[in-house]
């Protein structure tokens, strides 16, 4: 592992390279076995959806458990602006991006000044807020019947109806997603968010408007959930409330935690972790989940920063870091 | 320059500063010299507004900045060193020196550039430390990257609590020097310090505060010179 690690760190753009054509061949290597590209495919999409929760949980310190609820959201707005409005998939996918985020702005705005586990549970109750909201909106969104029927989304007059297309199409949702996040990661705007985890009175005295771009976060974070949302809208071709429980918002928590908030590769370990373990302990049947549970307490147990995290894949090894040395003499 | 007049705050039933009026004028070293809990940071803290004010007003410029989000009066042109430092510990050194960009109303590419060659230019150890992540500079090395980033934001005044906190004496000189030094560059400074010997020696006026007030005044010779400024604060 420490090897791998290190290879990684010296070959930067090689490594990425050989991970962007090992992608790439997955779905070659694994078509006509539609089971096995619906776990690919769902490990891309719980990586979108783990990467937009830890640019909220991991980057900015605010801690939300209710990212099910944006991701409700995305799936809804492009459920019923395809079955109703007959938009195409490119533009609902923004769309849906844009209604998430903006839900989040609505949410932040009053809610802006708590902090820790009092956000949290704020979050918790508009995840709920949302699914009850549509769940008794039977008129909008036809309550626990679900929206039936969306289209297959079409790419260039080619549509889009196998496993083997959808996988395509959310490994550059996924590639869009990481990249942006990175570079956003590595502006000004990235350098205050950081700032804002790491010392909130020390964010402020250097002119970072807190208040402003702790919203900014939140809606950056939940646009790429709402967009997760639209791809299974169209993957799933129905969405029903009953898909974005509370279960579902603690499951992508999970993911950010175990792969390692605060660093780009660790919800995408976590995603893998925690869609595959439950797959290959399926002759468990309910027992499974409890292997679920068990795996996330030997890893916090074991690696309390995360398998990827703690600065794994940065330059200075995790042992050599110190917190901030309080009054202590040069 | 910076006009503060009858500035009170209270932190529940405790009175932090009880009326509190002092002035500084451009280009000057300005120090607030008392012991622990006399009011020293609170008054910092009002200033930024990161503190509530229960009564008073601060002018800069001429522009009442009382009530202005501590954001606005970084760009107003204040910048603020906090006590204890503040560094961010996982961000690298030059990260924690771009995150003073955010506060810098003119900043460019070329202005970031140049503010960047600057710092490093003032403190050498942190250009080769650039890469490090800011937790693991020693307590001075710290000290000196708050006040970079502070450096960064590139205010008109920049306000400085207790930069000698928790340092050996030697590194403290090394501080105060390069205080003199950014005042060189034009800054107004204005200091808080508990080490009243050192920041007299560089001062060119000086408050002394006991309990939330404000009880002696002068040049910092005069107070340097006073026999119970020098009884009470320089242990002499």
């Amino acid at each position: 592992m420490k090897a791998l690690v290190r290879m990684v760190q010296r070959h930067g753009t090689l490594s990425m390279l050989c991970a962007a054509g090992v992608l790439l061949a997955v779905p070659f290597l694994i078509r006509g076995n539609d089971y096995l590209l619906r776990i690919a495919i769902n490990i891309l999409l719980y990586s979108v959806l783990a990467t937009s929760l830890n640019m909220i949980n991991g980057y900015s310190g605010q801690f939300n458990i209710g990212q099910a609820g944006f991701y409700c959201i995305g799936a809804y707005t492009a459920a019923i602006l395809a079955t109703r409005y007959g938009v195409g998939f490119w533009l609902a996918l923004p769309a849906s991006g844009l209604i998430a985020a903006l839900s989040s702005v609505l949410l932040g705005i009053p809610t802006a000044r708590l902090r820790g586990i009092f956000l949290a549970i704020c979050t918790l109750g508009f995840s709920e807020i949302v699914r009850l909201t549509i769940l008794n909106w039977i008129e909008f969104t036809r309550g626990p019947m679900g929206i039936p029927g969306i289209p297959f989304p079409t790419f260039f007059g080619y549509e889009i109806s196998s496993n083997f297309g959808f996988y395509f199409l959310i490994l550059t949702i996924a590639a869009v997603t990481l990249f942006v996040c990175h570079r956003v990661l590595n502006s000004r705007i990235g350098r205050a968010w950081i700032a804002i985890r790491e010392d909130e009175l020390a964010a402020k005295s250097m002119g970072i408007p807190t208040t402003r771009y702790k919203i900014y976060n939140l809606a950056f974070g939940t646009f790429w959930a709402g967009a997760a949302g639209c791809f299974y809208a169209y993957l799933s071709s129905y969405v029903s409330a009953d898909s974005f429980t509370l279960d579902e918002g603690f499951a992508i928590l999970c993911m950010v935690l175990v792969g390692g908030p605060g660093s780009l590769i660790g919800p995408l370990v976590g995603a893998f972790f925690l869609v595959v373990l439950p797959e290959m302990f399926r002759f468990l049947a309910e027992y499974r989940l409890v292997i679920f549970g068990l795996a996330i307490l030997v890893t916090m147990h074991v690696r309390p920063q995360g398998i990827a995290g703690g600065g794994v894949f940065a330059a200075i090894a995790p042992d050599s870091e110190e917190p901030a040395g309080k009054g202590a003499a040069s | 320059m910076l006009q503060v007049t009858d500035l009170r705050v209270d932190y529940g039933n405790i009175t932090a500063l009880r009326g509190v009026s002092f002035e500084v004028r451009e280009k000057e070293i300005v120090t607030i010299i008392g012991s622990n809990g006399a009011g020293k940071s609170s008054t910092l803290m009002a200033i930024s507004n990161i503190a509530r004010k229960s009564g008073g007003s601060v002018h800069f410029k001429g522009q009442d900045i009382s009530s202005l989000k501590p954001s606005a009066i970084v760009r107003a042109g204040i910048g603020h060193v906090p006590e204890g430092r503040h560094i961010f510990p996982f961000l690298t050194v030059q990260e924690n020196l771009m995150v003073g960009v955010s506060g810098n109303v003119r900043s460019s590419r070329a202005t970031t550039a140049a503010n960047l060659d600057r710092v490093y230019e003032l403190f050498p150890i942190l250009a080769e430390r650039r890469n490090q992540n800011g937790g693991t500079l020693s307590g001075g090395e710290q000290q000196m990257l708050a006040i970079g980033r502070g450096l960064m934001v590139d205010p008109e005044m920049l306000l400085f609590d207790e930069p000698s906190l928790g340092l050996a004496p030697i590194i403290v000189e090394t501080i105060f020097a390069l205080i003199q030094k950014i005042r060189d560059f034009g800054k107004t400074i204005l200091l808080i310090e508990q080490n009243a010997n050192m920041a007299l020696a560089i001062a060119d006026r000086g408050y002394v505060m006991e309990t939330g007030n404000i009880i002696l005044s002068g040049s910092a010779k005069e107070l340097a010179n006073n026999p119970s400024v020098a009884s009470a604060y320089l242990g002499i």
